[in-house]
């Protein structure tokens, strides 16, 4: 047995042994009601611009092409059913699609490959020599779609550049199950010193623009008009929209890992050089690396953990989510302006409900959180709501209208309160003295620097 | 509906192991594998009739999910690095060697654990790897070949011994 060979078998005894806990369908049930309703809460709250609280937070997921249908009413599939075959009733594009011959050789190569009867149609929508590579989209028209899924699959096909139609045809890697309105495509990031590609496509008579990040305000239209492709020497940290019908349908980083690996040690310093609270340089350093990966280039500099500590008392929101345990809070600057920050909550042990390890509230602020003066205001449910203070400050208050509706203790830059903040509400910190050492106004401002897709919307 | 919940429900009794397999050794701790297969469960279960291949959904949800969320995860390896109880058969030895891979696979950026994952537990050609990871062939190579260098390296010694004895 080679040393490669007894690698791969210890990793697989590891794992034999691995009993799951009991009833597993029924607590993945008993996970589906408990979301559902948790999103019905936080929509009826009103307050979803201020923090959006929950186990995960969005993120634009490179590869996982199955939107989230289960959300969207029946309206919605249907606009987003609808932009699908736009694109596929679109002609084209690509520096090589007006060879006919080799498109139609292609769609006839890729349509003989697949089980009889499964499509009824194949086309090619994209055609280019980019770089090193020849890149092509097909779309695969189903001969009997569902109501409920996709009308249409796809397959990006990759091979040297100037490849002949069987060599393009027999590229398999990349399949994907639906035609989505709004298709992109990056290839070999990841690989020190090769070369990437990226290629995004919309209906024919969409338009993109780019622009630079991480200003992201100069926006230049594409000379390629309904599609975009960046050779090698092209490529860079950019935004890129899509607009259709004067509606802005698509806006968000170029396609490709969130963000670049690796900070260096002089990075990581900086990000932790001013924590508030208990410092917990383990955790803090985890933090700074996932939400960098997280984050990526909808913000516009490294993470910095803000503070710190034990979070005691919050207890849980009225669906059992729970926010006790030992926080950290990261924030960055957004690209758009403003802060976008995470407070990750680290239980102390698993929730023996939802099998839980930890949850984190995501929130935007419109002043840095890294100035150690700031007011830092997280809305963790209705009844509880995390501020860190200055350093120096030894009571918080909230004034809601002429009224202070909340005034407790602060100690190790940090007061629980136990109501859920309004937008409007001011939130002062003072010292020993009385003195207010800082002071913040909740706002509901959407989340700053997020990614936006609206083929659901009419 | 309910043909829809009967084969859900058969797919998470048939294949639940499975995915908890990979999901440990995302992880590295079983409880945290129930955690991110439950999670990909109930994201699954909503939109389950437009599933074509559930199986490899699913690995991309974790894996994914994973990725983006392990820092919450590893603190915890930390504190709770240890590995199911093991039967009998057992020798010190090949504890030793679980301890050693597990500290090693611990140690690879998420993702190249991602691929050590998908390419040499759940045996995936290297096109499915890349297409569950979003990413070319040429980067599930080059992140195989780096990771399991790592782990080949970290391994070494106690080959060595053996050997020896």
């Amino acid at each position: 047995m080679t040393l490669d060979e007894r690698v791969i078998k210890v990793l697989g005894d590891m794992a034999d042994d691995l009993t799951p806990e009991p009833d597993p369908y029924d607590r993945v049930r008993a996970r589906w009601r408990r979301r559902r309703r948790q999103r019905t809460a936080a929509a009826s709250v009103g307050l979803v611009a201020l923090v959006a609280a929950g186990a995960m937070t969005a993120v634009r997921v490179q590869g996982d092409n199955a939107p989230n249908l289960a959300d969207e009413s029946d309206s919605n599939w249907t606009h987003v059913q609808a932009w699908s075959e736009r694109l596929y009733e679109s002609p084209p594009r690509g520096g090589l699609a007006g060879d006919k011959m080799y498109l139609q050789a292609l769609a006839s190569a890729v349509a003989q490959q697949q089980p009889a009867g499964k499509y009824r149609e194949v086309r090619v929508l994209f055609l280019d020599d980019i770089g090193p590579y020849r890149i092509a989209l097909v779309a695969l028209a189903r001969t009997a779609p569902t109501p409920n899924f996709w009308t249409h699959a796809s397959r990006w096909l990759v091979a040297d550049r100037g490849a002949t139609v069987d060599k393009l045809a027999a590229d398999a890697t990349r399949v994907g199950d639906a035609l989505e309105p709004y298709v992109e495509m990056e290839l070999s990031k990841g690989d020190a010193g090769a070369p990437v590609v990226q290629i995004a496509l919309a209906a024919g008579d969409c338009d993109f623009e780019s622009a630079p990040w991480p200003a992201v305000k100069d926006w230049q239209p594409e000379a390629t008009g309904s599609y975009l492709a960046r050779a090698p020497q092209d490529a860079k940290p950019e935004w890129w929209r899509v607009t259709c019908d004067g509606v802005m349908r698509e806006e968000g980083p170029a396609p490709g890992w969130l963000a670049p690996e690796g900070i260096t040690e002089a990075e990581y310093a900086t990000a932790l050089s001013g924590i508030r609270g208990v410092r917990d340089p383990v955790s803090a350093r985890d933090e700074v690396m996932s939400a960098n990966g997280h984050w990526g280039y909808e913000v516009t500099g490294l993470p910095k953990v803000i503070w710190q500590g034990r979070i005691s008392g919050a207890g849980e929101d009225a669906n059992g989510q729970m926010y006790d345990g030992t926080g950290t809070m990261a924030a960055a600057p957004a690209v758009g302006g403003g802060w976008r920050g995470e407070l990750s909550i680290r239980y102390d042990a698993i929730d023996p409900v939802s099998n839980g390890v930890g949850s984190s509230v995501s929130f935007g602020t419109r002043t840095d959180p890294g100035d150690p003066s700031s007011v830092v205001v997280v809305r963790l449910h209705d009844t509880a709501t995390l501020v860190v203070t200055p350093a120096n400050a030894n009571g918080v208050e909230v004034v809601r209208g002429d009224t202070v509706v909340a005034q407790v203790p602060a100690k190790d830059a940090a007061a629980l309160l136990s109501i859920g903040v309004k937008p409007g509400d001011v939130v002062r910190a003072r010292d020993a003295a009385g003195a207010v050492v800082g002071t913040v106004t909740v706002d509901d401002d959407p989340l700053p620097g997020v990614s936006a897709s609206r083929w659901h919307l009419e | 509906m309910a043909s829809d919940d009967d084969s859900f429900r058969e797919f998470v009794n048939t294949r639940y192991t499975d995915l908890l397999r990979v999901a440990y050794h995302l992880t590295g701790s079983a409880h945290e594998a129930e955690d991110l297969v439950q999670s990909a469960l109930v994201k699954a279960m909503g939109r389950w009739r437009r599933i074509d291949d559930p199986l490899a959904y699913l690995r991309r949800i974790m894996i994914n999910h994973h990725t983006s969320l392990w820092h919450r995860y590893r603190a915890r390896e930390v504190v709770t690095a240890f590995f199911p109880e093991r039967p009998a058969r057992d020798t010190t030895t090949a504890v030793d060697e679980r301890q050693t891979v597990y500290r090693a696979m611990r140690a690879l950026p998420a993702r190249t654990r991602a691929v050590i994952v998908l390419r040499y537990l759940a045996d995936l050609p290297e096109a499915e790897v890349a297409a569950a990871l979003g990413c070319s062939v040429g980067t599930v190579k080059s992140r195989a070949s780096r990771g399991l260098a790592r782990l080949r390296d970290a391994l070494a010694p106690l080959a060595t011994e053996r050997s020896v004895q």
